[in-house]
């Protein structure tokens, strides 16, 4: 509102300085003109007096020339009475003769009248001497003109004629004689004014008069006004007037114009004029009076003024208002869509606040020294200060000591040259004295040069979450006492398991070998005895009784038979070469049987001393070779298969190889398939370790691996 | 008369086995023990011409009995009569220095012959058992040989190659197909990187695993 007011008035302003501008310009002209017009009307005054003055002079010379002339002296000489007389005839023949030169002259000069008067005044000869108004014999002896030849001096002068009641201009010359220069008359001539207030012309608006001494209008361009006193006179001129009988006997009444000044006179309308006037040469006091009409000054001033200046001034107001106005429509639009735009942000400006108020988050700014400068609503509930208490205080006030310290070294000299920091833990002091934690993160507002100005920190009240993770970390502590314990009782378990497992597979031997023992030595041997009583029987019998011998080498073989298989399910049960001779005479047995059995080529090869094994590990290697032999007969394919016993002071190693079909070792490693578990079982209850390396197409690896000397007693 | 100790666990099998010495006219048994101990006594006390010892016995087993009755008579024949019937027993046996090894079931057929050939200072082993002692020597003195990478089934079809014997001699003899003994044959030759039986026996002969 007030920038279009501030408009409106400069632009009121332009049009003032426009218009003053063009007033001062029209003024400038107008005086320029005024002036031009005064000047011009010097310089026509000057004009018509010169053109007055040479034509009422211009019958000078010519008067000269005629008083001059022979004739004019001969007749005047003969009229003298002085004068020796002279006949009748002659005299008339000299005024015959004059006569004809006054006629020739006013012929030639185109003059009114040319006369011939005799010192008394009276006229003796004229151009008019036929005429109704004929000169001839009257008698002008009161004209100053004649007056002034009579004294022997040429004059001119302006008069009304008295016979023909027409204005003229008269001018005299003495007729003098040739010897002594005395005056004898006066010849004149007299020419009318008509044409020369022709020349003046009737323009309305100039007005020239030729006035005499007394101010009375003799010539005008205008009729009404001749013979009028051109400005108000007093009673003696008027008498003076009548009495000098050149202009008639008067009353003369003014033409009703005042003089003001000098150069201004206003007429009986109220036009006003502009005065000029000259004094005429030859005729003292005579003037000529130019009145120049304000009015047409005017209008020659203004024509062209107007012709010129109002279109250029209208065309400069139209364009100086179309600017106006396109530029107070665009300040307008400017305006309305800086309005908006200012309302656009205050209603931004409103949200941001709303925003930042009711965000359920603790917000706050501080500045660069780490005072508080804004907080959010929430800020304040949380911590239960409220807003005066806060603002303008230093952030450091609501920290504890320690993350006052932490601020001071670490987060503020971080945050102000980074311009951020994220989940800064702080401890934020309550109203109440209690303690928040806190992450706080913030970013920095830079100014122009980069210098951080203010913070925008949001910090995320993490109390319950501090609690939680404390429940949560005592509750694993305690799960992890629980887990230790289960642990524990896991590997006790465990323990008692490998233990209660072992005693299993050490009692399942033990069985097996009191089993085979009985059978290999309790019934071998009855067998044996049997078969020794079959053969004592058989040889006894053959030379008695055939068929009997026969029976008896068949209970023999029978016999035979029975102990193949009865050592055959010992040995199965348990060899007893692993127990009478040791782990590597077992091995060599089982591989030759094992070839014998399945076809497929075994060596055993052992390198090293074998130092005497105690039971249970040559046991459990025992049966890890028949098992993983087993294997190999049963599954792999093979066509070899060789075992290594590599043995020194602290370990038994045996490796067991073939090249056979081999398979996925992970997942037979995983399932306990193949008898896998009992083996790695066999070697973890002797303290070894057990591996199998395997790839379908690749053959199989088995390694058993374990310490000598130390034992784990069971 | 040859003066015989018997040493055997099992009273009937020692019964009978006394039965078969005493029919033979030449032999007699003159101490009888019932386990080691009772042996080592017995033999200590009236030295005996050939003793007969059982392994399995309650106390000291057979060898060790056989170890120290020789450590004492160094000269005295020791015969194992035993149960066990496998290879690495007459081995361990011929190790301790016994002269005889006889299998209890084929006592009665041998165990005269092999008391009269131990006391006339001959060794009486069967013939598995030679072959097994012949393979086993020959590893023993070769150390590192090729002959590691051979199982004891190859050893024996390669001693039976060279030795001149047809496959299916091997066969019949060892109980098993001609055709197998030909695969034995084919791996013994790429295994020991040989082309033909000619070389398989030299080979054979330069191992010690038979004699020239």
């Amino acid at each position: 509102m007030k920038l279009r007011l501030i408009f409106l008035v400069l632009s009121l302003l332009v049009f003032l300085s426009a218009a003053t501008g063009s007033y001062l310009y029209y003024a400038s002209l107008k005086s320029a003109a005024f002036t031009e017009a005064e000047h011009h009307a010097i310089t026509r005054i000057e004009i018509i007096q010169k053109n007055l003055s040479s034509y009422l002079s211009e019958n000078v010379k010519p008067v000269r020339t005629l008083a001059g002339m022979r004739q004019l002296i001969d007749f005047l000489e003969s009229q003298d009475s002085k004068m020796v007389a002279l006949d009748p005839e002659k005299q008339i023949e000299y005024q015959q003769r004059t006569e004809l030169l006054l006629d020739h002259f006013n012929t030639a000069l185109g003059s009114d009248v040319c006369y011939l008067m005799d010192l008394n005044g009276v006229t003796l000869a004229s151009s008019n001497r036929r005429a109704k108004d004929s000169f001839v014999g009257k008698k002008f002896a009161f004209r100053p003109y004649f007056q002034e030849a009579a004294k022997g001096s040429p004059a001119s002068y302006l008069a009304l004629g008295s016979t023909s009641g027409r204005r003229g201009v008269y001018c005299s010359y003495p007729v003098t004689t040739k010897t002594d220069a005395r005056v004898l008359g006066v010849a004149v001539i007299k020419a009318s004014l008509e044409q020369i207030e022709k020349k003046l012309g009737q323009s309305r608006d100039e007005i020239v008069v030729v006035t005499d001494p007394h101010g009375l209008i003799f010539i005008a361009n205008r009729k009404p006004w001749l013979f009028k006193l051109l400005w108000q006179t007093s009673g003696i001129e008027q008498h003076d007037l009548v009495r000098s009988r050149q202009f008639g006997t008067g009353p003369w009444a003014g033409v009703g114009l005042v003089a003001e000044g000098d150069h201004y006179a206003v007429d009986e309308s109220g036009r006003k004029y502009l005065v000029n006037r000259l004094e005429i040469d030859g005729f003292p006091n005579w003037h000529v009076i130019h009145l120049r009409s304000l009015e047409a000054i005017y209008k020659v001033v203004f024509d062209p003024l107007v012709r010129v200046t109002v279109p250029t001034v209208v065309t400069l107001c139209i364009l100086v208002g179309l600017a106006v106005f396109f530029l107070y429509r665009n300040a307008s639009v400017e305006i309305v869509q800086r309005k908006k735009a200012e309302q656009a942000l205050r209603e931004s400006e409103k949200r941001y606040r709303s925003i930042y108020h009711n965000t359920p988050a603790m917000l706050h700014s501080i500045n660069a020294a780490g005072f508080l400068i804004s907080v959010s609503d929430n800020w304040l509930e949380a911590l239960g200060y409220e807003r005066a208490e806060v603002v303008g205080r230093p952030l450091f006030d609501f920290l504890t000591s320690e993350s006052r310290d932490y601020a001071l070294k670490e987060v503020f000299p971080e945050f102000f040259r980074v311009g951020f920091c994220k989940d800064i833990p702080y401890r934020l002091v309550r109203k109440d004295g209690s303690i928040m934690d806190v992450l706080l993160s913030a970013i920095g507002d830079r100014d122009r040069e980069g210098t951080i100005v203010r913070s925008l920190a949001v910090s995320i009240d993490i109390s319950d979450r501090k609690l939680a993770e404390a429940a949560l970390k005592q509750a694993q502590e305690k799960l992890n006492l629980y887990t230790r314990d289960l642990e524990r009782q896991v590997k006790k378990r465990t323990v008692e398991l490998q233990r209660l497992s072992g005693s299993i597979l050490a009692d399942q031997e033990r069985e097996r070998a009191a089993i085979a023992r009985g059978l290999h030595d309790e019934l071998g041997q009855v067998l044996t005895a049997l078969r020794l009583e079959a053969v004592w029987l058989e040889g006894r019998l053959r030379s008695v009784d055939g068929k009997a011998a026969e029976r008896a080498a068949m209970m023999t073989s029978l016999i035979d038979d029975t102990i193949d298989e009865v050592r055959s399910i010992a040995l199965r049960l348990r060899p007893g070469i692993l127990d009478d001779l040791g782990l590597v005479e077992a091995l060599e047995w089982y591989t030759a049987d094992f070839e014998r059995r399945t076809g497929i080529a075994c060596t055993c090869n052992v390198e090293g001393e074998v130092p005497e094994l105690n039971d249970r590990l040559a046991t459990a290697a025992y049966r890890i070779s028949q098992e993983a032999l087993t294997n190999v007969a049963r599954h792999s394919q093979a066509d070899q298969v060789k075992i290594f016993l590599v043995v020194d002071a602290t370990q038994l190693r045996m490796v067991i190889t073939d090249d056979g079909c081999g398979f996925v070792a992970d997942v037979a490693m995983e399932t306990g398939g193949l008898g896998i578990t009992g083996m790695r079982e066999r070697a973890i209850l002797i303290g070894g370790s057990f591996e199998i390396v395997s790839e379908p197409g690749r053959g199989t690896r088995i390694s058993f691996q374990v310490k000598v000397g130390e034992e784990e007693g069971v | 008369m040859i003066k015989v100790l018997l040493a055997d666990d099992h009273a009937i099998v020692r019964a009978g086995l006394v039965r078969i010495v005493e029919e033979s006219g030449d032999i007699e048994v003159v101490a009888e023990a019932s386990d080691g101990r009772e042996a080592l006594r017995l033999a200590f006390e009236s030295p005996v011409d050939v003793a007969i010892i059982d392994i399995s016995m309650p106390g000291l087993d057979g060898l060790e009995v056989a170890a120290q009755l020789l450590t004492a008579y160094p000269d005295l024949p020791i015969i194992i009569l035993t149960m066990h019937e496998e290879e690495q027993y007459v081995i361990r046996a011929v190790e301790v220095g016994v002269m005889g090894y006889v299998t209890k079931r084929s006592a009665p057929e041998q165990l005269l012959a092999a008391i009269r050939k131990v006391y006339g200072g001959a060794r009486y082993l069967s013939d598995e058992a030679v072959e097994m002692l012949a393979l086993r020597l020959a590893k023993g003195v070769s150390g590192k040989s090729p002959l590691d990478s051979l199982s004891t089934r190859e050893l024996q079809v390669l001693r039976q190659l060279a030795s001149g014997q047809t496959n299916r001699e091997i066969a019949e003899n060892y109980n098993i197909s001609i055709k197998t003994v030909d695969t034995y044959r084919f791996r013994l030759l790429k295994k020991l990187n040989l082309r033909n039986n000619a070389e398989l026996s030299r080979f054979a002969i330069q191992n010690h695993l038979i004699e020239p």
